[in-house]
């Protein structure tokens, strides 16, 4: 009889020690199940008689787990358990994962409730234009504000500019773009639910706006809002808005899927030649599809917090698991510190870049072994192309109140001043679009 | 006292033996069978989610169902005629999912459990839908299976 509560955190690194210290048939590598609960299943893709023996021995350790295996159902499944075994064996959700700390891999079928986003690859988006991504770990550190401010600085230089608002849950950008009375008809949130009924096409076209912020830019401002005017219904749709929908074929269409038909489908009608996403600020899976998913460049918002590094840690741990995706996204990542202040900057920028490189080797860089030679993925402390080096939007206090709309001539904010404060920023924004790491 | 009722088990079966009776060439009970196949796949989500049931797993009867909720104590063509205002059992997170992955469903219109007095002639030549509907059903349970929504 085992007492002690086994918990969540010891389960997976549990599970992979079971199967590193045991033998399978050659080339068999046995599939772990998590449910959306946290309870595991070991499949092996034999038919039972070839996986008698390894399941004996299997066997004994399951108690070990605790209430997170369930021992009253078929917790080792082989080839006859299955409906369809092939599509699970092969399934492309299936997932490398390696407990903290060790050499071990196991294949882990993660079933989870929301949150496969973060480890869902990159889609293919040849042609697509570049997408760069605004994303914090907490709101109020001014990113919607730089995200208004590129905008600008993009379609003052000659580039016709596409905003999407993917931050639902606190819809502001448009607020900052957009007065009352320029919202188009409908938002993202109404193309959510309207696309389910299977009328998505008929709100495309009136879910954009051209922001007055670019009456002055060479090129268009274009944005499309997370709700349309007057909305009198937005958390009735909201609250609707993440279901997965049944779609042709054999497959229901999941909300990620969604969200990148609608990111193409706005490109293909707008033809801009940058898109920039507002993400929702925290770990939140509208998130994690504007990082993962779409971004070609994702900027991550911090201030030199405890809150903002504890959570990006959260992040990336959760990634460095999964080397696979680790590899797929720590390049498409910039760090860039967020509300810069004004007095004693030399010191606090090199605290922060001090943890922001503390981050990034704990976690996305790769360690470099003696007499290892060839591609590594590592940075010094110094490289100012790398991603855990800052890219810096220093504090103005003319920005907590800003209304990007009023420029210089009625009382706003001036070019220099806006160059003042996010010209670091900038640069390196335009450096990712020219095709540079950052 | 062990149940005899077993919906995942009974549609895994009327799956298998379906598929057995078309591959002999045996269409029309091959095709009432994956009509079974679907009702007991369906009534596995539905129970899994929610739906108000005897201690022995069946479904409760009509009235002993409270006011509004649809009864489903019967085949698949009236569940699917329902399912509109059963789905509200499959609101949340894990009910859209899952309803969301079944949308051939409707294909069962022109079944009816009566078919098993009918002359082959008149049997609609609608095994290719039906089937396809309660494979569907069944890669669905699979999935609620393995997110340990059926356990």
């Amino acid at each position: 009889m085992n007492n002690r509560a086994v918990f969540f955190n010891e389960v997976l690194p549990k599970v992979a020690k079971m199967i590193s210290t045991q033998t399978f048939p050659p080339n068999i590598e046995p599939l772990v199940i998590r449910d959306i609960h946290g309870r595991i299943r070991v499949a092996i893709n034999l038919d039972r008689n070839a996986c008698a023996e390894s399941f004996a021995s299997f066997e004994k350790g399951l108690p070990g787990l605790g209430v997170y295996c369930d021992t009253a159902t078929a917790s080792l499944l082989s080839r006859e358990d299955f409906f369809d075994p092939d599509s699970i064996f092969n399934s492309t959700e299936i997932l490398r994962w390696s407990p903290p700390n060790s050499d071990c891999i196991i294949r882990v079928l993660d079933r989870q409730v929301t949150g496969q986003d973060w480890l869902i690859p990159k889609e293919n988006s040849e042609g697509a234009p570049p997408r760069l991504v605004f994303f914090g770990i907490k709101g109020g550190v001014g990113r919607s504000t730089a995200l208004a401010m590129l905008a600008y600085k993009l379609a003052n230089s000659g580039k016709k500019v596409l905003l999407i608002d993917l931050d639902l849950e606190s819809p502001g950008l448009s607020g900052l773009l957009l007065p009352q009375d320029r919202l188009a008809d409908f938002g993202v949130v109404d193309w959510l639910i309207e696309d389910a009924v299977g009328q998505g096409d008929e709100v495309l076209r009136r879910m954009i706006s051209a922001s007055p912020l670019s009456l002055s830019t060479q090129k268009e401002i274009r944005v499309a809002a997370a709700m349309g005017q007057g909305d009198l219904f937005y958390l009735d749709k909201l609250s609707r808005a993440y279901a997965d929908v049944a779609a042709a074929g054999n497959h229901s269409e999941s909300f990620t899927r969604r969200i990148h038909r609608l990111v193409q489908k706005l490109e293909e009608l707008e033809k801009p030649d940058v898109v920039l996403i507002d993400s929702r600020a925290g770990l939140h899976d509208l998130a994690a599809v504007s990082i993962v998913g779409l971004a070609s460049t994702a900027f991550l918002f911090a201030t030199d917090t405890e809150q903002s590094w504890q959570g990006y840690k959260l992040l990336f741990s959760h990634w460095q698991s999964h080397p696979k995706i680790a590899v797929d996204v720590r390049e498409r990542l910039a760090i860039v510190q967020a509300l810069f202040p004004e007095s004693d900057q030399s010191k606090r920028a090199r605290d922060f870049l001090e943890k922001s490189y503390e981050l990034f080797s704990e976690t996305l860089y790769e360690e470099i072994r003696p007499g290892e030679t060839g591609d590594v993925f590592n940075f010094d402390l110094e490289i100012e192309s790398a991603p855990h080096y800052p890219l810096r939007i220093n504090w103005n206090n003319r920005f907590q109140e800003f209304n990007p709309l009023l420029l210089s001539s009625q009382g706003g904010l001036s070019d220099a001043e806006i160059e003042a404060s996010f010209g670091n920023f900038f640069a390196g924004a335009m450096q990712s679009l020219d095709g540079g790491e950052k | 006292m062990p149940s005899n009722v077993n919906f995942p088990l009974a549609a895994k079966r009327h799956w298998r033996d379906a598929d057995l009776l078309e591959s002999n060439g045996r269409a029309e009970n091959a095709g009432q069978l994956y009509g079974f196949t679907a009702e007991c796949g369906v009534k596995t989500l539905l129970i899994a989610l929610g739906y108000p049931c005897n201690p022995d797993g069946s479904p409760l009867k009509k009235k002993e169902l409270p006011p509004g909720v649809p009864e489903i104590r019967t085949h698949i063509r009236e569940i699917v005629a329902v399912i509109g205002d059963i789905q509200i059992y499959a609101a949340g997170r894990n009910g859209a999912k899952y309803t969301a992955m079944i949308p051939k469903i409707t294909s069962f219109s022109d079944w009816l459990v009566e078919h098993r007095y009918w002359s082959d002639a008149a049997i609609p030549k609608s095994l290719p839908t039906w089937k396809a509907a309660a494979q569907e059903v069944m890669v669905m349970l699979e999935a609620a299976s393995l997110d340990g929504v059926l356990i």
